[in-house]
């Protein structure tokens, strides 16, 4: 196998991720709004693509012209859809773009003080002479380009931003449904007033998108939430990558020139600009009827309704899937630490939180009861700067150490400790999670949360926190493992381990879900366990730089990927180990910049019913048949479809869920002796079906679907 | 109201040593065995700085006060009853040890005791005691228990389970012979300078003991417990075996790799990477002039001697007795210097029987107790060197030699009792008496007076007397002995000089008598 194609590009693989985003918009099955708001998705990820991940190759490149053709076609793709099929399907439910030769006098008399009342003073034509600067035009903002003359001929061109302030899409008085123009619609329409004494000649738009210094952050790629703030946009000078344009022939070759671009960096947009804005239609109070039904994460009673949350620590660890099931079961938590009289300290890592927080508000009120309070806050956290800043801020103001984490690493791993005086000594407990300290993102990302009073572990979580704080140099942990001090080493082993534990009788198994995978060490470790013959199922949402199936390479892994309602956030570990499973979840995914430059955290879970849980849902994502992607040798997705019975996994996460909580808590006394029951709850088998028959014999892992729920046991 | 204190105590101790600064925190029930809830480590530079220029430099104090006010914050998360933190090597040989310990009070509160070698001993002694739990036995063997440290390598020789001899060796993984640093490191080199290096240090020290005699190595440190867990990975005891052979199969391994290497590979600060062979080095060399076949490797650090020591505090059970190892260690002196065992041994025992009766009337601890029993021990010693003047010699052989256990000030005490114990009384002319403390002053006249009384009581050198009873009354003391002795008029004689000093500081005057049969 030759080098070249032993891994799959990264920036190819990425642009396939956003196909599969794309085709999330495309799923007739979705909702229209949630259509859109993929849609909408596309856009924001591709605009960060370029800023970060284009600007950061040369021509020179092999992939370089690889990388514009395929985000170009993609472009092409989002945009051709749009207009062909969504734009239609908004009509049909009222949601109506007017455009400027449909208006009557009645909407124009109405638009016309709508521009000169509001609009026109936020606007300024700038001239473009042939020698002025270009660097004036801003990041990620929508411009019209006319070109101008008057009798002396001195202008050729000006410019004049769309106001980002300003609503883009200016609601029309209408009797029903949605009617709306473009706010650069608007502009063109009352243009002459901008330029009195010119004539227009001509009219067009363009976009620049300029290359950023910053690292992609995985965090963001599918969430259309956040995306890029004011600071991201002011950014001037950095050079153009890519140049989104409807203009005249003559305009095009203005700006070419001006800006100093080739050809392949210039994107002739026929469709609607930035479909990013337009699709904050789907966030919009109204239209429930076009949207998904809103999913209400489901409340653990079992956690949030116990007083005394220690005492059920300390009888077993707990579990919350989250968003099926609450994240309150984390605020309770840490509301009880921040009461209780018996806490003496909490520590905690906060990487992005919501704004306003219940977590800091409990950390702010832990200080005020007299706990000693450890907040390690990542300030780094891109796009969320400013609002981070300012809660720490807070925190420190009401006594709580604030630190800033471990110099040039950003902190990622997200882990809670509180400690607590009891009769019989010290007692530890923490919660560590796959997902951020934040109770929105809480509602769409899926993530795994776990609480826990292991002395061990809690051991080492304490210790970890003297490494993230910096107090301390990493020690000898004996149950977590920690980046940059030795996971990928932990990994490594891990799947070495594997392969050396498989043989004819019994092959190693390794399944894994993450949200991307381009560590290349990582990868030969698989392909290496692979050929010892480790049956390799793997979950990988965004990037991944492996290439499955291929003979002598890679014939036993495969690759899944799931792009649905929720984002796939956690990060989930399996190892057979001979029949001793292990099971670790972690911050991090395997991609170098997870080893080797942040702070990251994985852990073992070691409660067996929680392991059975866990490797369930593991499994039932490869039953997925409505949103699972299958990643083919020849490097291309595919979408599986089947027959069977439709099996759509977070519905039925969802569903789970609900059952769980539907079930009314019980008293003790209500609990009979059973009668120890057979084997016949329905099992699920998930069969490598996407690799040939042959092999389905040698991979066959069966699960219990009953382990995840658990609301029979209760019956 | 009763308010019972809790058994259960929180205690943070922190080891300030020469490469890095270390704390551990634990909970310490006397019912129950210690449980270790934190173990902080972070590199400080104090070894180069000091043993390139003999101090600490300002950068490397505020670097060692930033890191305590962490560990400080770190101990607070979990409100410990107490903080103790102590210094070793770097720290006690910096001419500036004084000023560094004053900062860390004055900005972290941390009260900084630096310790000295032979406390270092007595800590080291008390963790592997607890870490062998009875089931290494030190008896009838010739033990040898080492720490190669970064600026300083410690030993004890223990025989028979007693302390015969401590010392402190200036060389460590850090403080290389300088040849050592100009060769680069190169690891043929390093051998053997290192090895011709450790015979000079065993050569020098041969007149105290010889270490071809020892028969059991206990190897100290963090590099040999490294050493141990590569070797016996899974190893849940409390001490690691190693076998020699194994030993030197992977020092060898590691002599190939390059410091890079090594801390790639098993995740090591490179700092301590770079230490690691010529520390291994230095324990192979030792072993190698020993007739073990095998080395001890207690999972054990100083900080477990000071929390154990704090147990035993609290719990009252003592696993290794300190005070009788220190008079272990000062009768290895005594025979070193040839003295009269028996009379030393009598001496001893007498003063002891004064003291416990004089307790009322002197009103010190049984450290002082202690050192009345190290002085009685060694008080002739120095008729080794000359009968004339003998207590002078005495005291100066005390203070040039390491007793186990007892620290500079200790020992100073014990040699000016041994210098009164015969000729003028304590003079404010005396530049050594008068250079003590108030407190000490008054405690060596007093540990002296009761060490004339004892010495003349056995003037015979017969131990014609080895018990009595003391009657106190107003008019002064008398020590009654039994009338079976028919004549002590040697001794009573004696004492009316030698008791002189007794008189005067007791203010009381004391005599002997002959107890009248009992009809």
């Amino acid at each position: 196998v030759e080098e070249l194609e032993k891994y799959i590009d990264r920036e190819l693989s990425w642009l396939d991720f956003n196909e599969r985003v794309l085709g999330e918009a495309l799923d007739e099955s979705n909702p229209l709004l949630e259509r859109l708001k993929f849609i909408g998705i596309v856009s924001s990820n591709l605009d960060e693509f370029f800023m970060v991940r284009v600007a950061g190759l040369r021509p020179s490149d092999l992939i370089y012209a690889k990388v514009y053709t395929k985000a170009f076609m993609l472009m092409n793709r989002q945009s051709r859809y749009f207009i062909d099929h969504l734009v239609e399907a908004l009509d049909d439910a009222d949601i109506v773009r007017v455009r400027p030769d449909e208006l009557n006098a009645a909407d124009l008399s109405f638009l016309e003080k709508v521009f000169k009342n509001d609009l026109m003073p936020l606007l300024t034509p700038i001239a473009v002479r042939d020698d002025s600067d270009l660097s004036l035009l801003i990041n990620l903002s929508l411009y019209q380009i006319y070109e101008i003359t008057n009798e002396k001929e001195e202008i050729k061109y000006a410019v004049v931003e769309v106001p980002k302030i300003y609503s883009r899409m200016i609601r029309m008085p209408s009797t029903r449904g949605r009617k709306f123009i473009l706010s650069e619609d608007l502009i063109s329409i009352f243009a002459e007033q901008l330029f009195t004494g010119y004539e227009i000649k001509t009219k067009g738009l363009l976009r620049v998108t300029r290359a950023m210094d910053l690292s992609v952050d995985e965090e963001n790629d599918q969430d259309f939430a956040k995306v890029v703030t004011e600071a991201l946009r002011t950014v001037r000078q950095n050079h153009v990558v890519r140049l989104e344009v409807a203009a005249s022939n003559s305009t095009i070759d203005f700006l070419k020139e001006k800006l100093d671009l080739t050809d392949e960096r210039i994107f002739r947009q026929t469709g609607w600009f930035d479909l990013q804005m337009i699709a904050s239609l789907a966030f919009e109070p109204g239209f429930a009827h076009l949207k998904r039904e809103s999913w209400n994460p489901q409340h653990v009673a079992e956690l949030e309704q116990r007083e005394d949350i220690w005492s059920l620590l300390k009888e077993k660890d707990m579990l919350i899937h989250q968003p099926y099931e609450s994240f309150d079961a984390f605020l309770h938590f840490l509301k009880q630490a921040s009461m209780d009289l018996d806490v003496l300290a909490i520590k905690m890592t906060l990487y992005r939180t919501a704004n306003p927080s219940a977590v800091v508000k409990y950390l702010e009120r832990a200080v005020e009861n007299g706990k000693r309070v450890t907040v390690l806050v990542e300030l780094k956290a891109r796009f969320d700067e400013k609002r981070n800043v300012e809660w720490a801020k807070r925190l420190v103001n009401s006594g709580a150490t604030v630190l800033y984490g471990v110099a040039k690493l950003k902190t990622h791993s997200k882990a809670c400790l509180v400690i607590r005086r009891e009769a019989d000594g010290i007692k530890r407990y923490v919660h560590l999670s796959t997902g951020n300290y934040n109770e929105k993102t809480a509602q769409i990302y899926s993530d795994l949360s776990f609480f826990s009073a292991r002395e061990d572990l809690t051991s080492d979580i304490a210790a970890f926190f003297n490494v993230v704080t910096g107090y301390s140099q990493p020690i000898d942990f004996s149950k977590i493992a920690i980046a940059p001090f030795g996971l990928r080493r932990k990994f490594e082993r891990l799947t070495m381990r594997e392969a050396m534990r498989s043989n004819k009788r019994e092959s190693g198994i390794i399944i894994a879900k993450m949200n991307s995978l381009v560590d290349q060490r990582m990868i030969d470790a698989l392909y290496k366990a692979s050929q010892a013959g480790v049956k390799i199922l793997l979950n990988v949402r965004g990037i991944c730089c492996l290439r499955p199936g291929v003979k002598g390479l890679s014939e036993n892994i495969e690759v899944v990927s799931v792009i649905d309602m929720f984002l796939e956030h956690s990060r989930i570990f399996y190892y057979y180990n001979g029949g001793e499973e292990d099971i670790y979840l972690s911050s991090a995914d395997w991609m170098p910049r997870n080893f080797d430059r942040r702070i990251e955290l994985m852990f073992p879970v070691e409660d067996l019913h929680l392991k059975k849980e866990i490797k369930s849902i593991l499994l039932l994502y490869f039953k997925d048949n409505q949103k699972l992607w299958v990643l083919n040798n020849d490097g291309r997705y595919e979408k599986k479809h089947s027959d069977e019975k439709p099996f759509h996994v977070q519905r039925y996460l969802c569903e789970i869920a609900a059952k769980k909580a539907s079930m009314k808590r019980i008293s003790p006394l209500d609990i009979k002796p059973k009668m120890p029951q057979k084997e016949t709850t329905k099992t699920l088998e998930v069969e490598a079906p996407f690799i040939s028959t042959e092999k389905k014999k040698q991979i066959k892992i069966v699960t219990n679907i009953e382990a995840l729920d658990n609301t029979k046991e209760s019956k | 109201l009763v308010q019972i204190d809790k058994p259960l105590k929180t205690i943070a101790v922190i080891d300030v040593g020469t490469t890095a600064i270390r704390m551990i925190i634990a909970e310490i029930d006397p019912q129950k065995e210690i449980r270790y809830l934190e173990n902080l480590s972070k590199p400080v530079r104090f070894g180069k700085d000091v043993f390139a220029s003999g101090r600490i430099s300002s950068e490397g104090i505020r670097e060692g006060i930033e890191i305590l006010k962490n560990f400080k914050e770190v101990a607070k998360g979990y409100a410990v009853d107490k903080i103790q933190a102590i210094a070793t090597s770097a720290v006690r040989e910096a001419v500036n040890r004084d000023h560094f310990s004053d900062q860390v009070f004055v900005r972290t509160g941390i009260d900084l005791e630096i310790l000295e070698g032979p406390e270092q001993h007595r800590l080291e002694l008390i963790a592997v005691e607890h870490a062998l739990q009875g089931k290494v036995s030190l008896a009838k063997k010739n033990c040898l228990i080492i720490e190669v440290g970064s600026g300083s390598t410690e030993l004890i020789i223990l025989d028979d389970g007693k302390v015969e001899m401590t010392r402190v060796l200036s060389i460590g993984s850090l403080r290389l012979p300088e040849k050592a640093i100009a060769a680069k490191m190169k690891a043929t080199e390093l051998k053997k300078l290192l090895k011709r290096h450790v015979l000079q240090v065993l050569d020098y020290a041969s007149n105290d003991f010889q270490i071809d005699k020892v028969d059991l190595m206990i190897a100290l440190g963090g590099d040999m417990r490294f050493l141990a867990q590569e070797i016996t990975p899974g190893n849940q005891d409390t001490f690691y075996k190693i076998d020699k052979k194994e030993f030197s199969a992977f020092i060898a391994k590691i002599g190939k790799k390059t410091p890079e290497d090594i801390a790639e590979q098993y995740g090591m600060q490179y700092d301590q990477a770079e230490m690691l062979y010529p520390a291994l080095l230095m324990y192979s060399d030792f072993l190698d002039q020993t007739k073990a076949e095998e080395i001890i490797v207690p999972r054990v650090s100083i900080r477990d001697g000071l929390l154990l020591e704090y147990e035993q505090m609290l719990s009252g059970y003592k696993r290794t007795d300190v005070a009788k190892q220190v008079l272990n260690s000062a009768k290895h002196l005594g025979v070193k210097y040839k003295y009269d065992k028996a009379n030393a041994a009598n001496v001893a025992s007498l003063a002891v029987q004064l003291f416990d009766a004089l307790t009322e009337d002197h009103g010190l601890d049984s450290k002082a107790r202690l050192l009345l029993e190290v002085s009685a021990l060694l008080h002739d010693i120095g008729s080794y060197v000359s009968p004339t003047s003998r207590h002078k010699h005495s005291s100066y052989l005390i203070q040039v030699s390491e007793i186990f256990g007892l620290r500079k000030a200790e020992k100073k005490l014990v040699a000016t009792v041994v210098r009164y114990h015969r000729g003028s009384d304590p003079k404010p002319t005396h530049v050594e008496y008068l250079s003590l403390p108030r407190a000490d002053r008054a405690m060596v006249s007093k540990l002296a007076a009761i060490l004339r009384v004892a010495v003349a009581l056995d003037e015979s050198g017969e131990q014609r007397i080895r018990q009595f009873t003391l009657e106190k009354s107003a008019r002064g003391y008398i020590i009654w002995v039994s009338s079976e002795l028919m004549d002590i008029s040697v001794e009573r004689t004696t004492l009316q000089t030698k008791g002189k000093l007794f008189g005067e500081v007791f203010c009381t005057p004391i005599d002997l008598k002959i107890e009248t049969p009992q009809t």
